[in-house]
């Protein structure tokens, strides 16, 4: 199609007389102009292309450690049990399909690009179905960037998502449903085809992928309405035909269900958002807004809009924009998120300089996950007692709308590592069969059989880790442990976190309570392990228990008299020694420093006194926020979770 | 007219191909005097003549396998990792051996070179196995359930089928825990289960008539628990629990399941009416079972008296090895409906054990019951071992046949009183699996087998546990949809107190 302008230039050219020089620029302009004018067949193909890459790189380079946690909190096994356990839902195939394709985050950068190749599918799906006026086309990018809102508004809804697969499952769904309606425009023509499609595609559709064939069949009775040949009867028999098997086949199916709520027939597929027994529909919004818009296409279909191209330019950059502001807008970023994803990683690749160092960066006040896994690391450096204290503490609650508890985000880490091994265990059994199974659980449920000694128990995780894509290197490693129990102490890492285990048994119960869990678990008992005492000790300097820390101090010095004592358990010492003078420290041989810096802070007090304890924190941290005497006086009120 | 030979080509090719196609046993082969790692472990197991094939695979790594099943009459030869012979090929075999066995060769080859494992035999019974066995699937969680199901398997074949699920009925607002199915008299038309919080309930269905109740009243600790049915009234005893739950820091048993209170009850279907079945204040009554005759309701009971004045909660979990049941009987008027009073029939206590579950054998001479050092509930309890009394002469002895290094708790009769199903730990210590012993008519026991399944893999990678093995003489009919529907809908109706 020509513009206005080419032909307004050919018309020039014909009739007036101009030089050559001229003709030849206005040649080149009117070939350019006529290029561009065939703009509603180039320009449509560089969204679907471009929007997708955007979206998709934007996605792999900004939540590249949400993506990779995403897939350890998923789970996809070639088995028949495996699928069994997803058919015995309807829509339990696409979501089957979805966690195949959500274990390729495992490499972000590669899930990402099978994201986006679904992404351009439904671009170019929808640009074939939909006669958009180019004016508008731009829309057709705001359902991949709702599909990709959907993802990156979840932050730590990543932890309580129940609905397994669910970061590729809408991607999948609209593919399908768009698919659907694809086959339905090729073959309407033909009465048998238009007929019969939609019964097939609700019948085979429903049980395999539920709500989505309620969507495809949905958009089928409106581009009905939009293009059917039929009058208003035939059109209205047909959307009478088709909702009666909207509404029926999953009543049908129903009667083939016994695990599933009548209530939830028609949301078959759909994620629930919900969280101790609330819904958090504000989720829903991007499903929302996906779902409509090929309704608000089909509407547009066909329509056409006489334009100039400076009006055309303008809709597509506010479209754009807006497109953009909405994604923003969904985009959920903390940057204590983001440290705990990145800490907990590092973890598990027992990278602990790494956990101290990501602990360090930012400013936001630290949430007690990062406060834990970075003493966590210390300790594992042996650094806890000379370092503890010279980090940040803070108590920030997650950012959330929801309650998080700690179990649920960082809580199995924890606990593994401090060697509660039953603990792991349990929640990872809780919440595996709350949240679904993950790869994350099964590695800790792997580990700490290993370290309770349940070798066959270990080897059935294994075994069903070693048939996931990318979690087999993983499972033969800990595989030789399971086969070879007494190799276990070779591995220095399972070996640390043996020692910490608990020496005597007792019953007990954590309330969920994770910190305080571990802090009695350690400060209530000792050992003769050196590794399990300095927990003691330490557990005991945190809960500023003064009986306990003498008893653990003593037992600490006894186990270690050749090693200089570390500055923060001094620090205790002489701080309780002048406290309650129940012990005589007059022979312990303190450091000067430690001794000059309790002085000096005695004194800073006594300068200090007519300040509020806030006020007190404040004045005091520049000098002191690096000692135990500034933890024991000033650090109150911090709130776990 | 004459046929064109050649027409025979095609005949020939095919029947050739077929003759490759067909498993061979090996004719060279090293013997070796090991018997063949193989799993589920049915080596020299006894059997019953209607159960579906046992289907097992060989562990041993090899390049190729050849496994020979043989009856006097009959043999099946499979290749593969995975032996499994169908059910009509099965039946042929397992026909011809009744009273007799089926010996298993197994064949494997490595480099080349075959190796013939030794031998074993599988007996087989004459005695059926009624055919259908009901439990609960759940996976071994703690304190949160999602998704749970009470299903019926068909032990002649593989066909497995929900009776209720929880999810049908759970919301966003409330789960829903189903448990503690039960029959009576192995009649599946006649059965009973709980609904715990959402649509709280116990679920009778007396002959297709559903009936929602709650036997919950002002002067009982909790709704019915572990069910009774009276052989041949409509009568239930209930045992009412007030549980609590901790968790062992080190201990992989992990969990240790409590009972803070307990007592009996009797619940009257028809009047709908709750009966206490009086009792000292210092027992803790649970698992009730009534002799087959209906004379007698067994039972356990801790006897515990308190220490000190604070909460009995703590108490009795700082104490929880202290808490040893019996097993105690009271005879039963069924003119008057009362209890005489208790009658000692096994002092776990005295022996420093704790005796759960009693189970009395259909023809009334045994009692089987589950015994460990301490504790009610067993199926946590790794040193829980199966022991039988014979009550002639209360004679006590484990079955040592079927019991392991690991779990082995709640167990069931079946009607001829010839198998005993029970839970096991045994294959992994975390998972319940189904195994089923023979009993033979001189109370002696035989080597249990697990479950049969299609895939003899899926309980090595099932993340369930089967609870309450419970034997049927048929089918549930009625639907999960019915169930959810009516738990939805129907309406409870508060039990009566009778005293």
């Amino acid at each position: 199609m020509r513009t206005k302008k080419a032909k307004h230039l050919e018309q020039k050219e014909t009739n007036a007389s101009v030089s050559p020089t001229t003709r030849t620029i206005t040649a080149r302009l009117k070939q350019t102009i006529n290029q561009a004018g065939n703009i509603s067949d180039w320009l449509p193909w560089i969204y679907v292309v471009i929007l997708p890459i955007i979206m998709g790189t934007a996605l792999a380079c900004l939540e590249n450690e949400t993506l990779f946690r995403i897939q350890e909190l998923n789970l996809f096994l070639p088995t028949r049990l495996f699928y069994e356990g997803f058919a015995a839902y309807p829509g339990g195939t696409l979501l089957w399909m979805a966690c195949f394709f959500t274990q390729f985050f495992f490499y972000p950068a590669l899930g990402v690009t099978i994201l986006t190749i679904m992404w351009i599918s439904i671009f170019a799906l929808s640009k074939k179905l939909f006669k958009i006026p180019v004016m508008l086309f731009p829309l057709i990018g705001l359902l991949p960037a709702c599909l990709l809102a959907s993802i990156v508004q979840m932050g730590y809804f990543i932890f309580y998502i129940k609905l397994q697969g669910y970061f590729f499952a809408a991607t999948i769904g609209i593919l399908l449903a768009l698919c659907a309606l694809l086959v339905y425009k090729q073959t309407f023509q033909n009465r048998f085809c238009k007929w019969t499609w939609p019964l097939l595609w609700m019948a085979a559709g429903y049980p395999l992928f539920g709500a989505y064939a309620l969507l495809g069949s949905l958009y089928i009775i409106l581009y009905e309405w939009k293009n059917g040949s039929d009058g208003i009867f035939g059109k209205s028999v047909f959307s009478a035909v088709n909702l009666i098997v909207m509404t029926g086949v999953p009543l049908l199916a129903y009667q083939f269900y016994s695990q599933t709520s009548i209530n939830e027939i028609y949301m078959a597929a759909l994620p629930g958002f919900d969280i101790a027994g609330k819904t958090y529909t504000n989720f829903r919004i991007p499903f929302y807004i996906a779902f409509a818009l090929p309704i608000i296409f089909i509407i547009l279909h066909k329509t056409h809009f006489n334009c100039k191209r400076w009006q055309i330019i303008t809709v597509h950059l506010i479209i754009l924009a807006g497109t953009a502001l909405f994604v923003k807008h969904f985009w959920y970023h903390d940057e204590n998120f983001s440290k705990e994803l990145r800490m907990n990683r590092a973890i598990e690749e027992e990278d602990w300089e790494k956990v101290l160092r990501i602990s360090l960066e930012g400013s936001a006040e630290p949430t007690r996950q990062i406060v834990m896994f970075r003493d966590l690391a210390l300790f594992h450096l042996g650094r806890s007692g000379n370092e503890m204290f010279h980090y940040r503490q803070g108590s920030a609650l997650p950012n959330a709308p929801f309650p998080i508890r700690l179990v649920q985000t960082g809580g199995k880490t924890l606990y593994y590592n401090y060697g509660q091994a039953n603990y792991c265990y349990r929640w990872c059994m809780e919440d595996g069969v709350t949240f679904g199974w993950k790869a994350e659980y099964l590695k800790f449920m792997a580990r700490t059989a290993l370290i309770n000694g349940e070798p066959q128990l270990a080897t059935k995780y294994l075994n069903m880790l070693k048939q996931t894509l990318f979690h087999k290197k993983w499972a033969e490693k800990y595989a030789v442990y399971a086969a070879h129990p007494e190799k276990i102490d070779e591995d220095p890492s399972l070996k640390f976190i043996r020692s910490l285990r608990p020496k005597t048994n007792e019953l007990a119960s954590d309330q969920s309570v994770i910190e305080l869990f571990l802090l009695r678990q350690f400060a209530y008992n000792d050992s003769d392990d050196p590794v399990f005492q300095e927990q003691a000790l330490i557990a005991a300097l945190q809960m500023k228990e003064i009986d306990l820390f003498w008893d653990r101090f003593a037992h600490y010095a006894a186990l270690n008299p050749h090693i200089e004592m570390p500055i923060h358990y001094q620090e205790a010492a002489y701080l309780y020694g002048h406290l309650e003078n129940k012990v005589d420290i007059s022979r312990m041989p303190f450091d000067k420093g430690v001794k000059d810096t309790y002085e000096r802070f005695m004194a800073f007090s006594q300068q200090c006194a007519g300040m509020t304890e806030e006020e007190m924190a404040v004045a005091f941290y520049p000098q002191f926020g690096h000692t135990f005497y500034y933890f024991y006086f000033l650090v109150r009120g911090l709130h776990t979770y | 007219m004459k046929k064109n030979p050649l027409l025979i080509l095609p005949y020939f090719i095919i029947g050739i191909s077929l003759y490759g196609c067909k498993n061979k046993i090996p004719t060279e082969y090293a013997v070796t005097n090991e018997i063949a790692n193989i799993y589920p472990d049915y080596s020299n197991v006894t059997i019953p003549p209607n159960i579906a094939p046992l289907h097992f695979m060989v562990d041993d790594s090899a390049e190729a396998y050849v496994t020979r099943l043989a009856s006097d009459s009959y043999e099946w030869i499979g290749n593969g990792q995975k032996a499994k012979p169908g059910i009509k090929e099965w039946r042929s075999l397992i026909e011809s051996s009744k009273g007799k066995a089926v010996t298993v060769e197994i064949y494997t080859r490595n480099n080349g070179k075959w190796k013939r494992y030794k031998p074993f035999e599988i007996y087989v019974a004459n005695e059926d196995i009624d055919p259908y066995l009901s439990y609960r699937l759940i996976s071994p969680s703690y304190v949160t359930y999602k998704d749970l199901t009470i299903n019926q398997r068909n032990l002649t074949n593989f066909d497995e089928s929900v009776i209720y699920g929880n999810m049908a009925n759970t919301t966003v607002k409330h789960g829903q825990c189903i448990n503690c199915h039960s029959y009576q008299n192995y009649n599946p038309k006649r059965m009973q289960f709980h609904v715990r919080e959402g649509y709280a309930c116990t679920v009778i269905d007396y002959d297709g008539e559903l009936k929602k109740v709650s036997a919950k009243t002002d002067s009982v600790i909790s709704a019915g628990v572990y069910p009774a049915w009276h052989p041949q009234l409509k009568l239930i005893a209930y045992s009412v629990n007030n549980t609590g739950q901790t968790f062992h820091t080190i201990d992989p048993q992990k969990i240790e399941v409590q009972d803070m209170a307990s007592d009996l009850i009797l619940f009257d279907i028809e009047k709908n009416e709750v009966t206490r079945i009086k009792g000292d204040a210092n027992e803790m009554e649970c698992y009730p079972w009534w002799s087959p005759d209906g004379q007698y309701l067994y039972y356990s009971s801790a006897h515990y008296t308190r220490r000190d004045t604070g909460r009995i909660e703590r108490e009795l979990i700082l104490n929880y090895k202290d808490i040893k049941y019996d097993i105690y009987r009271r005879r039963f008027n069924q003119e008057t409906m009362q209890l005489d009073t208790a009658e000692m029939v096994f002092n776990a206590s005295a022996l420093g054990k704790s005796a759960t579950l009693p189970r009395i054998s259909p023809d009334g001479k045994y009692l089987l019951f589950s015994m460990a050092e301490y504790g009610v509930f067993h199926i946590w309890h790794t040193d829980a071992d199966l022991y039988v009394t014979e009550l002639s002469t209360m004679q006590t002895r484990p079955l040592k046949e079927a019991n392991s290094d690991n779990v082995e708790s709640y167990h069931s009769w079946s009607s001829n009183g010839r198998w005993i199903v029970f839970s096991s730990r045994r294959t992994d210590g975390n998972f319940t699996r189904p195994f089923i012993a023979y009993f033979d008519s001189k109370g002696e026991t035989r080597k249990a087998f697990e479950l049969p399944q299609d895939d003899p893999d899926l309980h090595r990678q099932l993340m369930k546990s089967y609870n309450i093995p419970e034997f049927m003489k048929g089918p549930v009919e009625t639907s999960p949809q019915t169930f959810a529907a009516f738990i939805r809908k129907g309406t409870i109706r508060p039990a009566k107190q009778k005293n």
